[in-house]
């Protein structure tokens, strides 16, 4: 489980998440627009970005205690990938040892994701295209043993057969799974049952709600504290009912398009 | 359910002696280049050397070659260290390679690199003298060579640590070039010491060091502060010399390096912590 408290972080001087305090367990999809702070809240849960005051507990341990502690957290985030300047598959490799994680299983998703070690054993990551990349950081995310899994846009660069699959890959992990994305459509493609949701907009969390709650519901721009999600930041507000008024969910492909349509 | 044996060394210490040896930057700046000049140095600069001198001619030739050899790797060093700087900070946390284990492991690694490229030149230079003299020339202080060689790449590990921590600890990421061409710049100074004495200033320069332990190493006597090829004229023709560097001033001066770079390293290792992923970009 992952609980963060009073979470206060941004860079310089700015603030970019603004006092958020939640528990992630299970599997949660984190929705937001572009520059919400969703990648910035998962590098700081990494310990990349400066906290500027809060907690961040990791299965019941401090973040800031933390050293060489396996098993507990893994991520897609590119800035971790430049250990060593080895081809990717010794990258892999070196990156499973460190984190106990399985390299079959790596090789079964890259694979199945239509990248062949031949390639990786000759390519370095930089040379990889961006939707190979995105594959090769996900399938070593879904490799390890992670107890909380961050998963940062993992369906971006992918077509829409290898979005599928990836789906099928992170429903069937066993990880806390916190999956970040501005795209919509995936609502409907997920296993109801299993996922929450939480919003993010202007660096605030919003919910969570259960994926079965929200699917077949609307939107309104007027702010509902009784509704299923009441969002109110200073520059936004709209809410998101059961009751067929406002604009289907569904029909709102990506989060971004919310501003341009209040 | 099987207990792992913890082993001595993770993966990512043998990975990163690999990647360093398979730099083709590095090799070619480190020992393409340097052959290059070690031939020259066989074949067309030696002509005039008496074979009396040809072993000192040797060590000076090589104690002078590898501060430029280990000049561009340590650019290599810095490069490599400023872009793991972030993987670092979450592996440190996240994986079997905490703390401890990295600082231990990244040392270990980065000397041994450093001694396989020293050690490489030797060869290579060595090949190309007996081909044109006919001779291997080994040094006469071998306990000393291993030690000044393990010496002399502590300092450059550490120099290169420094040197890539200051763009972050300060959040400047434009001098990151320019702090990864120190080495560079710095050996092109101890390397004009074939023709220009150096003086007081060779223990304020950390590659000097490299220099003055092989060729004390080699030869088995003090080293000059520079001028090395006047100097070895002045031998030939019993004509005074320059001024010499005693051995034990030169062993502390390394220790001192030692000591000294890596209070500075810890203490921006540390600042660098604070320095976010995004401070670095906006910068």
């Amino acid at each position: 489980m992952l609980r963060i408290e009073n979470l206060r972080a941004g860079y310089g001087k700015e603030e970019i998440i603004k006092g958020i305090s939640v528990e992630f367990a299970g599997k949660t999809l984190l929705l937001g627009p572009n520059g919400a702070g969703k990648t910035t809240l998962f590098r700081t849960i990494c310990g990349l970005t400066k906290k500027f005051s809060g907690k961040i507990y990791i299965d019941g341990r401090d973040l800031e205690t933390i050293d060489g502690e396996l098993g507990l957290l893994m991520a897609n985030i590119s800035e971790i990938y430049h250990l060593m300047y080895v081809p990717a598959y010794w990258l892999a490799v070196a990156y499973l040892d460190l984190l106990e994680g399985d390299i079959n299983i790596f090789r079964e998703i890259t694979e199945g994701f239509g990248l062949s070690m031949d390639l990786l054993k000759r390519k370095f990551v930089h040379e990889l295209s961006a939707g190979q990349q995105k594959i090769f950081y996900n399938a070593i995310t879904l490799a390890t043993n992670a107890k909380v899994k961050l998963f940062d846009e993992p369906f971006e660069q992918l077509d829409p057969k290898r979005k599928d699959m990836l789906i099928e890959c992170l429903e069937s992990d066993k990880a806390v799974n916190i999956v970040s994305t501005h795209e919509t459509w995936l609502l409907k493609k997920l296993d109801a049952s299993k996922w929450d949701v939480v919003f993010m907009f202007e660096g605030m969390l919003f919910g969570k709600i259960k994926l079965e709650e929200l699917l077949d519901a609307y939107l309104i721009f007027e702010y509902k504290p009784d509704a299923l999600l009441a969002v109110k930041t200073p520059t936004i507000q709209f809410s998101i009912v059961k009751e067929p008024i406002g604009k289907p969910l569904e029909d709102i492909l990506s989060l971004d398009y919310i501003y341009k349509l209040a | 359910m099987e207990k792992k044996k913890k082993e001595f060394l993770t993966k990512y210490f043998y990975y990163t002696i690999i990647g360093y040896l398979k730099n083709p930057y590095i090799l070619f700046w480190a020992l393409g280049f340097m052959s290059f000049w070690a031939a020259m140095a066989a074949f067309v600069f030696s002509k005039n050397v008496p074979a009396d001198f040809a072993d000192y001619n040797f060590a000076m030739v090589y104690s002078q070659l590898l501060v430029l050899c280990v000049g561009s790797v340590a650019i290599g060093i810095v490069e490599t260290m400023y872009y793991s700087s972030f993987s670092i900070r979450f592996f440190t946390k996240f994986s079997k390679l905490n703390s401890r284990r990295f600082i231990f492991e990244n040392a270990l690694s980065t000397i041994i690199v450093l001694i396989i490229y020293s050690l490489a030149l030797l060869a290579i230079q060595s090949i190309f003298f007996n081909i044109k003299f006919g001779e291997f020339y080994a040094p006469k202080l071998v306990g000393n060579f291993v030690v000044g060689m393990l010496l002399s790449s502590t300092v450059i590990y550490l120099f290169s640590l420094v040197l890539a921590y200051i763009p972050i600890a300060i959040a400047k990421p434009k001098i990151r070039t320019f702090m990864a061409y120190i080495p560079l710049i710095l050996g092109f100074i101890v390397y004009a010491a074939f023709w220009v004495d150096l003086k007081y200033a060779v223990f304020f320069i950390p590659l000097n060091i490299v220099s003055l332990l092989t060729y004390y190493a080699y030869t088995g006597e003090e080293p000059y502060t520079g001028n090395l090829i006047g100097n070895m004229i002045a031998e030939m023709n019993e004509e005074p010399t320059g001024t010499r560097v005693e051995p034990t001033i030169m062993y502390a001066t390394a220790v001192v390096w030692i000591i000294v770079l890596a209070i500075v390293a810890v203490m921006l290792i540390r600042k660098a912590r604070g320095v976010s992923v995004e401070e670095l970009r906006l910068a």
